[in-house]
C-alpha cells in the first residue's frame, strides 16, 4: 500500500510541476496574472511543499523542524495564490471575495508564522505531533479555499453549458471549468481524510485506508490536472464533438 | 456594480419600443440572459444579439407584447454600433487561455 501511495504522490508531484512549468512559460508570453498566481500556486504547494513535507516527517532532529518549516511556507504561500487566483478571476470586483480571499492569506502566513515560532523554540516537531486545534489552523484555510474554487469552477460551468447550447461558448472551455472545479473538490477531500486520520492520531503514512484514499484522490487530481490545463488534442476533440452531438 | 453596455442598450431599446416600461423591460432582459447563463455586468452585444433572436421573443410573447419578433430586431439593431468586447476579463477568458486556448 506504501508503495501504491508512493508512486500516486509521485505522479501527482511530477503532474502539477509539469502544468506549473506550462502556466508560467504562458505568463511570459501574456504577462497576465492568472497563469503567474496558478503557475506558482501549483509549483510551490505540489510541487516543493509536498515533497518537502514527506522528507520532514522522516527526517530527524534540525533538519526535520528545517524541512517542516520550508515546506509550510512553500505550502501556504501556494495556498495563498489559490484564494488571490480564485477572488481575481471570477469576482474581481466583489468586496466580500476581496476580504474572503484576505482572511484566507492572513490565516495562512499567521500558521506558517506559529510554525516557523514553534521550530524555533521546541527544535524538532512532526506534523503528527502537533495539537489537533493546531492541525486545524492549518487545514480549515487550505479547505476553504479549495472548497470555494469548487463552488465557483462548478457554479460557472453551469452557466457555460448553457451558453454552450446557444453556441455562445467553446464546449471545451466549459470542460475546463467542470474538471478544475473536480479538481478542487478532489483535493479537498484529501485534505478531509489527512485531518480526519490526524485527528484519530493514526499515522498517514502508514495506515492502509489512509494511503488508499490519499492515493486515489492524489491520482484523480492528476488526471484532471493534465485533461484540464495540458489537454490531449483527441480529448478536446471528443469534448467538442460530444457537445455538437447533443445539439450545443 | 455597473451592468454591460450592451445590457444597457438592450434595455433602452425594449422601453423605447413601448412594449414594456422601464422597470419590466430590465427584468425581462435580465430573465433571458439567466436562461441563456449570462450576467448582465459581462454580456456583451454580441451575446445580446442572440439572446434577442433565440430567447427573448418567447419572454416577450409571455408578457403579452404583440409582434415580439419585430421589437426583438428593433434591439438586435440597436446593439449594432455597441462595443463587442466585456469591460473586465471574464473566467471563461481566463480558462480558455489556461488551456491553450
Amino acid at each position: 500500500m506504501q508503495a501504491l501511495a508512493a508512486v500516486a504522490i509521485g505522479i501527482l508531484v511530477a503532474t502539477s510541476a509539469l502544468v506549473a512549468i506550462r502556466l508560467l512559460a504562458l505568463h511570459r508570453r501574456t504577462r497576465a496574472a492568472p497563469e503567474l498566481l496558478l503557475g506558482a500556486m501549483l509549483l510551490l504547494s505540489v510541487g516543493v511543499g509536498y515533497p518537502l513535507l514527506i522528507a520532514a516527517s522522516r527526517a530527524g532532529g534540525r533538519a526535520a523542524g528545517a524541512l517542516l518549516v520550508v515546506s509550510t511556507l512553500a505550502v501556504n504561500v501556494g495556498f495563498s495564490l489559490l484564494f488571490v487566483f480564485t477572488w481575481r478571476v471570477f469576482h474581481p470586483e466583489a468586496r466580500w471575495a476581496r476580504a474572503l480571499a484576505g482572511a484566507g492569506v492572513a490565516a495562512l502566513m499567521l500558521k506558517a508564522l506559529d510554525r516557523l515560532l514553534d521550530v524555533q523554540s521546541r527544535g524538532a516537531i512532526h506534523v503528527s505531533d502537533e495539537p489537533l486545534s493546531e492541525s486545524l489552523l492549518q487545514t480549515a484555510p487550505v479547505l476553504a479555499a479549495y472548497l470555494w474554487t469548487a463552488w465557483e469552477s462548478l457554479r460557472y460551468h453551469g452557466l457555460m453549458r448553457r451558453r454552450v447550447r446557444l453556441d455562445l461558448a467553446d464546449p471545451a472551455v466549459s470542460n475546463r471549468l467542470l474538471l478544475w472545479g473536480l479538481t478542487a473538490l478532489c483535493v479537498a477531500v484529501g485534505v478531509a481524510v489527512n485531518s480526519t486520520a490526524i485527528a484519530l492520531r493514526v499515522d498517514v503514512l502508514a495506515t492502509p485506508w489512509v494511503l488508499l484514499l490519499s492515493s486515489a484522490t492524489g491520482l484523480a487530481q492528476a488526471v484532471l490536472l493534465v485533461l484540464a490545463f495540458v489537454p490531449p488534442r483527441g480529448y478536446l476533440r471528443w469534448v467538442r464533438g460530444r457537445a455538437a452531438a447533443a445539439g450545443g | 456594480m455597473a451592468e454591460s453596455a450592451a445590457f444597457e442598450a438592450a434595455c433602452a431599446a425594449l422601453e423605447q419600443s413601448g412594449a414594456l416600461d422601464r422597470l419590466a423591460a430590465r427584468g425581462t432582459i435580465r430573465l433571458a440572459l439567466k436562461q441563456a447563463g449570462l450576467e448582465p455586468r459581462t454580456a456583451t452585444a454580441r451575446e445580446l444579439r442572440v439572446v434577442a433572436g433565440r430567447l427573448l421573443p418567447a419572454e416577450l410573447a409571455a408578457r403579452g407584447v404583440a409582434e415580439p419578433d419585430a421589437v426583438c430586431a428593433a434591439i438586435a439593431k440597436a446593439l449594432e454600433g455597441v462595443e463587442s468586447t466585456p469591460a473586465s476579463e471574464t473566467p471563461d477568458a481566463v480558462f480558455a487561455r489556461l488551456g491553450g486556448g
